[in-house]
């Protein structure tokens, strides 16, 4: 349909230009009128030749406000109901794209060479299951500690909270006992030390994680076509990955599909503001 | 060099054309006709064949950014996606990464092997040394296999037409007919796997990566650096790894969203594929 509509785009504007060309060519004298009407036909000439890559781009250029073109304002995509596809609205198709995890734990360095070349050929292999095309994907993220890093700040507040306690109880009562600090507060401020310790370390340096998924579509008229088909297709692709490596591939649901393909949950925005901080640190 | 591209440099090219053998009728403008046609000549053979260095220019010339979705835009630079999310800007960048020539190049299937068995070694050695996200995505399509060995059929056939033309001249070239006997060889190399059940792929590579910033500069910045440390990185698989700029930014940018059928990649993909 698009190929269709610019070819239509590209012959209409290729007679313009000629049927302009045509027309300074008859006209005697006006040289002035000619010149523009010259320029006319090569700029429609040029734009024939846009057609052959930039079709998409004509409207949004054309009603362009304060130099910017909308191409679509619209959200991307949608997420299906059952939230194990998103979905694309193109023209009259609606298109549901499934996603598959690859859970692979294997590491080249625990690898003898046969068998690194044999995974590597499985993994070769795996791309032809299918007669769609897809999507295989590795992506390296940043995993959210936030949550990790909260729970070891919460045991250090406890710990230092119990040494504390311990401390001023025993220095209410330590005005007739010996100076030394008891066992029982040394082990609570060791303790409070290893807590301590563990948070700098951990929120100190970035850490990441290795993911592999695949990416299927499927067309269909209706959302529900599209869904339908695109998560058959995705437990299809899913069984063919499955029995290629040796693993469990299973589909993606709506958390884990929105971490693949939204860049704001591949970074978490806990390791911004530190890395904001950190820089604000660096700059002062 | 494909036909299509060519009928339409041929096309336009002949329209051009015949604006300058009319310039003479332009009277004092006729040599600003005849440059501006000749012009208009060369820009449609750049927009074919150089049309990532031709749109991020214009852009950048107008000024002109493009939303191509709810808080995504491309800036006029054309090197990049931008989302902005809570006051911070997620800018994401795409290389060229067509690992495929690295492989199925050889003669013997044991090069292959060796081949694959060094590129994991490479691939965790560039996870290891990377700190910040990137994705390599690969593309895949199995190719039909009746075609596909009716192609490498009519390769074999022209090629081995070359080297008895060679072995018969009067001057044989021992180094041409080596080069030749080792195309020869790749290609049989091809067929003997096709014939024991190995599909033939069509397969679209690259590699994308994403950075923060408080502003579009500042993420824009860092996605510079990430994607050139990248390339430093995925300099050990021996390719020429070079940054997506201009129309192929948008439509990678899609392929997070859905995967075209073949025929229509090919087409958004041509010149950087």
């Amino acid at each position: 349909m698009a190929f269709e509509f610019r070819l239509i785009l590209f012959v209409l504007l290729l007679a313009a230009s000629l049927a302009l060309i045509l027309v300074a060519a008859s006209i005697t004298g006006l040289y002035i009128v000619k010149l523009l009407i010259g320029i006319v036909a090569v700029v429609l000439d040029v734009l024939a030749m846009a057609t052959r890559y930039f079709t998409y781009l004509f409207e949004p250029m054309y009603k362009m406000k304060r130099r910017v073109a909308v191409i679509d304002s619209d959200d991307p995509y949608t997420m299906s109901p059952s939230g194990n596809a998103i979905i694309r609205r193109e023209k009259d198709l609606v298109y549901a794209t499934a996603f598959v995890k690859i859970p692979v734990y294997a590491s080249a360095t625990e690898m003898e060479d046969a068998e690194k070349a044999d995974f590597a050929m499985a993994f070769g292999r795996m791309l032809s299951i299918i007669k769609e095309p897809f999507r295989l994907s590795t992506q390296l993220y940043v995993l959210n500690k936030d949550e990790y890093v909260e729970k070891i700040r919460r045991r250090l507040d406890e710990a230092q909270d119990r040494y504390n306690q311990l401390a001023s109880k025993e220095s209410a009562e330590g005005a007739s006992a010996s100076r030394n600090v008891s066992p029982e507060a040394e082990r609570i401020r060791g303790e409070t030390t290893m807590w301590r310790n563990m948070l700098d370390s951990v929120s100190g340096a970035r850490s990441h994680s290795l993911l592999s998924y695949a990416a299927i579509t499927s067309a269909g008229g209706t959302e529900e076509e599209a869904v339908n088909l695109a998560v058959l297709k995705g437990g299809e692709l899913a069984t063919g990955i499955s029995t290629a490596l040796g693993i469990s591939a299973s589909l993606a649901d709506r958390g884990e599909i929105l971490f693949l393909i939204e860049p704001d949950y591949m970074i978490p925005i806990a390791n911004l503001s530190e890395q904001i901080t950190r820089k604000e640190e660096g700059n002062g | 060099m494909d036909t299509e591209s060519l009928v339409y440099i041929a096309i336009t090219g002949l329209v051009a054309l015949m604006l300058i053998m009319t310039s003479a009728g332009y009277g004092p403008f006729a040599l600003v006709i005849a440059v501006l046609a000749a012009i208009a000549i060369l820009v449609n053979i750049m927009i074919n064949y150089v049309d990532f260095i031709v749109f991020p220019f214009v852009t950048r010339l107008l000024g002109i950014s493009f939303v191509v979705g709810n808080r995504y835009t491309i800036p006029k630079t054309q090197d990049s996606v931008i989302k902005y999310v809570n006051g911070i800007y997620y800018a994401t960048g795409y290389l060229t990464g067509n690992l495929y020539n690295y492989v199925f190049s050889s003669q013997q299937e044991q090069d292959d092997r060796t081949a694959f068995a060094g590129a994991m070694d490479k691939w965790e050695r560039i996870v290891m040394n990377v700190d910040f996200p990137f994705k390599f995505n690969v593309i895949a399509m199995s190719e039909n296999v009746q075609k596909y060995r009716e192609e490498l059929d009519g390769q074999r056939g022209y090629i081995e037409f070359q080297i008895s033309r060679e072995m018969n001249s009067t001057n044989p070239n021992q180094m041409s007919i080596g080069e030749l006997e080792r195309r020869l060889g790749i290609i049989q190399a091809k067929m003997d796997r096709v014939a024991t059940g190995e599909r033939p792929m069509n397969v679209m590579m690259y590699i994308e990566s994403t950075a923060v910033g408080v502003s579009e500069k500042e993420a824009s910045d860092r996605l510079a650096n990430q994607l050139s440390q990248l390339q430093t990185v995925f300099n050990a698989f021996d390719l020429s790894i070079m940054r997506v700029t201009g129309r192929e930014v948008y439509f990678l940018n899609r392929l997070n969203y859905m995967i075209p059928n073949w025929a229509e990649l090919n087409k958004m993909f041509q010149s950087q594929k």
